[in-house]
């Protein structure tokens, strides 16, 4: 019986052994993989028609391999926090500056190479994050529906019985742009906080749009007259053939920086802070306000910046930030009220 | 017991037929599946290398048309003069210049001349005319910093349709050297397809990869698969380039100096599934042969086991008695003969029992008349006893002789004792001579010799006395006066015994039939046969008598027997 089992075995061994055989082809013209000292990790919140061409430009200029991982700002900053020493992520590209902010303990301070040409509004003083557009908020009005010397010039005029329920303006849960606009008007005004959330939520008489894409829509098609949106976007419809104008307010407005930044413990930090200096380059930025209807944060290009001329307020983000949760919840008890 | 050899047998066969059917045929199946994948995957590997070559030379054969084409446009006089010259009055020649050139690619590719500063005046398309490229960035800016070469550049267009295409851009350069406009080919992801028509199946996948290996153009299972942002991850992760992906073979092939990729995904031939349906296949095969053997094992051991049960249950009938059993087999083989064999030995065997059977009715009649005729001895004995006082008392002392002697010769013989000393023995010879004396009134005279040593060997009982008989009746039947001695000596471990008589000599004939111990012709010579016989069955046939006439006449005859004082 042993006999027989050892010459099953032998024969099984065999089979195995003609099976061990086969396989094993080369693919046909072999390429070296990517060396670490050649390679990105990018986390972006920017859409893809921003971050796309930078990115591609990025690698064909250095030959570095950008790996990018695009999501939400605040997804993105919660995963950096996570994976915080472990090496995954080298680069954050995107968000508002104030969110860096809140994860400062995530990023490695860093000076980009231009530091010294950019507009110093937007530096930030520990070097956390370095700053790459400001976006203005602007009025959008339908220019089928009002005429130019009618629309409304200010944020008082927005307020004026005329514009009551024909105002399109994102739900603050969702869009992050309109709790700005409600900074920027309690800063902007000359009223009080209360007031001022009081008289705009009569203004709106209760109609919120689903989202900032919504309040570009609404008044493109006419629904709403006049809208609050970035100028980024509102830029992008006209230049899309929208029926939309677009005014700067008066009385000033408000213009949150995005940025990125540098991942504390990053392993490609060199090509991070490479990345960074591209952003505020030169390049990138004529880009960004020739292509992307961006504004520059380079004081060389605001010069020949070919950018309405707006009333940038000094926004004040710390004020902004300690005071969201109070307006915020003011804001909708307001709005339930009118409805 | 029968059942088990039947069962054991049944097992052994199926044992071995098993192995002799399954062991080849699962080894032979899993070598052959081997050597057929093997075989039909190199088969398909070198068709699918030609088929990727195919389309490597269809895609560097379109790019280096590319080249050619940015080439003859970039140094075309007519587009050099308007552009350096920034006039537009000879529109017309340039479109004619343009569309010559570009006349073999333009269904595939859109061809635009672009100002220095990024701004298209001229195009084969209908939409990009007055589109601004920038100068500072992307390919424009490449084309620049190239001399008198084309570069290509995959780029994304975001305005309206969001598109992947590949675009090739020459600088237009006036005497000086200088950068005056662009030549820009743009090919969407669609011409591609166009342009590699009829080079891959439904089953392939097609793909472009430029040099940061990020997808240009992908088709089919290439698409399904992702297989650009598949290998893509790869490099990044520092492994390498697998050959297959999902059961697709990948194979990889750079478009010349271009820095770009093509990688065809073809079908693997043999997926999981197929190896799999394929072993399914070879093991319903193994089983269907499982059960065939079980089936040819029943048969054969039936077909054995059959007439050994036959034979078997025949033999106890025999060993029962019924000696007139036979075993029938129809068979023509080792069976058949076997049966045949034991036919014939149970015929012969019920012969010999018959045979014995009449041999021992004779014994028995024999016996029923000794029984019959048989007198007590010890009456004979008291008789003989009273025959010898009453001849005392009556003075006659040959007849008191005669009854002692008598008494002890009849002591002796019917004593149940087989083997008797030496010495008794030949007592009783003397009593036997003594009588013999009175009764041949003296014709004769006997003597015997012993030597003491072997007067207590041990000696079959009366294989003296028939010889010493002999010799009286024969030996000296006709002699008035005769002697007869007997004498014994040891010799090499024999016991010699001789008796001799001085008589007439055994005749010639006798002589011959008593060492050829020839039965039939020892009529009255039967003492002699008997003795030899006795000795033979007691020492084997080394032993006997041995006659013969000495040259100073007479007979002597010697008993051999092996000396010793055992039995």
């Amino acid at each position: 019986m042993t006999v027989r089992r050892r010459f099953l075995t032998a024969l099984l061994a065999a089979a195995a052994l003609s099976c061990a055989g086969c396989g094993n082809r080369a693919a046909e013209g072999a390429v070296e993989t990517v060396p670490e000292e050649k390679k990105l990790v990018l986390y972006t919140s920017h859409k893809e028609e921003v971050y796309g061409p930078i990115v591609k430009e990025f690698e064909e200029r250095t030959g570095i391999w950008v790996q990018v991982t695009a999501g939400g700002t605040t997804e993105l900053l919660d995963r950096i926090q996570e994976e915080s020493g472990k090496d995954s992520c080298d680069v954050m590209f995107g968000g508002g500056v104030e969110s860096y902010d809140a994860y400062r303990e995530c990023f490695e301070p860093y000076y980009c190479n231009q530091v010294d040409l950019l507009d110093e509004t937007y530096v930030s003083k520990e070097g956390i994050w370095t700053v790459f557009s400001e976006l203005p908020i602007v009025f959008i009005y339908n220019n089928k529906l009002v005429a130019a010397g009618e629309a409304p010039q200010g944020w008082e005029d927005l307020l004026d019985e005329k514009w009551k329920g024909k105002i399109a303006f994102a739900d603050t849960g969702k869009s992050g742009t309109s709790y700005t606009v409600l900074a920027t008007m309690i800063q902007v005004m000359d009223m009080e906080e209360q007031e001022v959330l009081e008289a705009f939520a009569e203004a709106l008489d209760g109609n919120v749009s689903d989202g900032s894409k919504a309040v570009v829509d609404e008044v493109d098609s006419g629904i709403r007259l006049v809208g609050i949106t970035l100028e980024e976007t509102a830029k992008k419809r006209i230049a899309a053939g929208g029926d939309i104008a677009m005014v700067y307010p008066k009385e000033g407005t408000s213009a949150v920086p995005d940025g990125c930044a540098l991942v504390k413990g990053a392993q490609h930090s060199e090509n991070a802070q490479l990345f960074i200096d591209f952003t505020v380059s030169n390049d990138v930025q004529r880009l960004l306000t020739e292509q992307f209807c961006r504004r520059t944060v380079r004081t060389d290009l605001q010069k020949e910046s070919d950018s309405a001329p707006a009333k940038i307020i000094a926004f004040d983000l710390k004020w902004a930030g300690e005071h969201q949760d109070e307006i915020l919840t003011e804001w909708s008890i307001l709005l339930e009220n009118g409805e | 017991m029968r059942e088990r050899i039947g069962n054991s047998f049944k097992k052994k066969l199926l044992a071995g037929f098993l192995i002799v059917a399954l062991v080849p045929l699962i080894f032979s199946g899993v070598f052959l599946i081997r050597m057929f994948k093997i075989r039909i995957a190199r088969d398909y590997q070198k068709k699918d290398m030609e088929q990727a070559a195919a389309i490597e030379e269809i895609l560097t054969g379109l790019l280096k048309d590319f080249s050619d084409i940015a080439e003859r446009l970039s140094k075309d006089e007519e587009i050099r003069i308007t552009f350096m010259e920034k006039d537009s009055g000879n529109r017309n020649a340039v479109y004619t210049h343009l569309y010559d050139e570009t006349r073999q690619i333009r269904d595939i590719a859109q061809v635009d001349l672009y100002s220095s500063d990024g701004i298209c005046l001229f195009s084969t398309g209908a939409s990009a005319l007055h589109n601004r490229m920038p100068d500072y960035w992307g390919i424009l800016k490449v084309a620049q910093t190239h001399q008198d070469e084309m570069v290509v550049r995959r780029d994304k267009e975001y305005t309206g349709e969001t598109g992947v295409l590949l675009r090739a851009a020459r600088a237009i350069r006036n005497d000086r050297d200088e950068c005056i406009g662009f030549v820009v080919i743009s090919m969407r992801e669609e011409s591609f397809g166009q342009a590699l028509n009829g080079t891959y199946g439904t089953q392939d996948g097609i793909c472009i990869l430029n040099s940061f290996w990020e997808t240009v153009y992908e088709a089919g299972t290439a698409e399904r698969e992702n297989i650009g942002g598949v290998l893509r991850d790869c490099l990044l992760r520092g492994e390498n380039l697998p050959d297959t992906w999902n059961d697709n073979r990948v194979y990889i092939s750079r478009l010349g100096e271009s820095g770009l990729y093509s990688i065809l995904l073809r079908p693997e031939i043999f997926t999981a599934d197929t190896t799999r349906s394929m072993y399914s296949v070879m093991i319903l095969m193994a089983l269907a042969s499982l059960l065939f053997c079980v089936g040819v094992a029943a048969g054969m051991s039936s077909n054995l086991s059959k007439p050994l049960k036959s034979l078997s249950q025949a033999m106890d009938r025999v060993k029962k008695g019924e000696l007139e059993t036979r075993v029938v087999i129809e068979r023509r083989d080792e069976f058949g003969q076997l049966a045949d064999n034991f036919n014939t030995m149970t015929a012969e065997l019920k012969d010999y029992m018959e045979k014995q059977v009449s041999q021992q009715k004779q014994i028995d009649e024999i016996n029923i008349a000794m029984m019959q005729s048989q007198l007590n001895p010890h009456f004979l004995y008291n008789t003989l006893d009273t025959i010898k006082w009453v001849a005392k008392a009556n003075h006659i002392p040959e007849l008191a002789t005669l009854a002692a002697k008598l008494a002890k010769i009849l002591r002796t013989s019917i004593s149940s004792a087989q083997f008797i000393t030496l010495k008794e023995e030949m007592e009783l010879v003397d009593s036997y001579a003594q009588i013999q004396q009175i009764r041949f009134a003296g014709k004769f005279e006997f003597s015997y010799e012993i030597p003491e040593a072997l007067e207590e060997y041990m000696v079959p009982k009366l294989i003296v006395q028939p010889i010493v008989e002999n010799a009286i009746i024969h030996g000296l039947a006709e002699c008035e006066e005769g002697h007869i001695h007997v004498q014994a000596l040891q010799e090499n471990g024999e016991l010699h015994i001789t008796v001799s008589d001085d008589g007439c000599g055994i005749s010639d004939e006798v002589l011959e039939h008593l060492n050829s111990r020839n039965r039939k012709q020892l009529e009255g010579h039967i003492g002699f046969y008997n003795v030899d016989t006795i000795i033979r069955l007691h020492y084997g046939d080394r032993y006997g008598l041995k006659v013969c006439r000495p040259d100073e006449g007479g007979t002597k005859v010697t008993i051999v027997i092996p000396a010793g004082k055992e039995k």
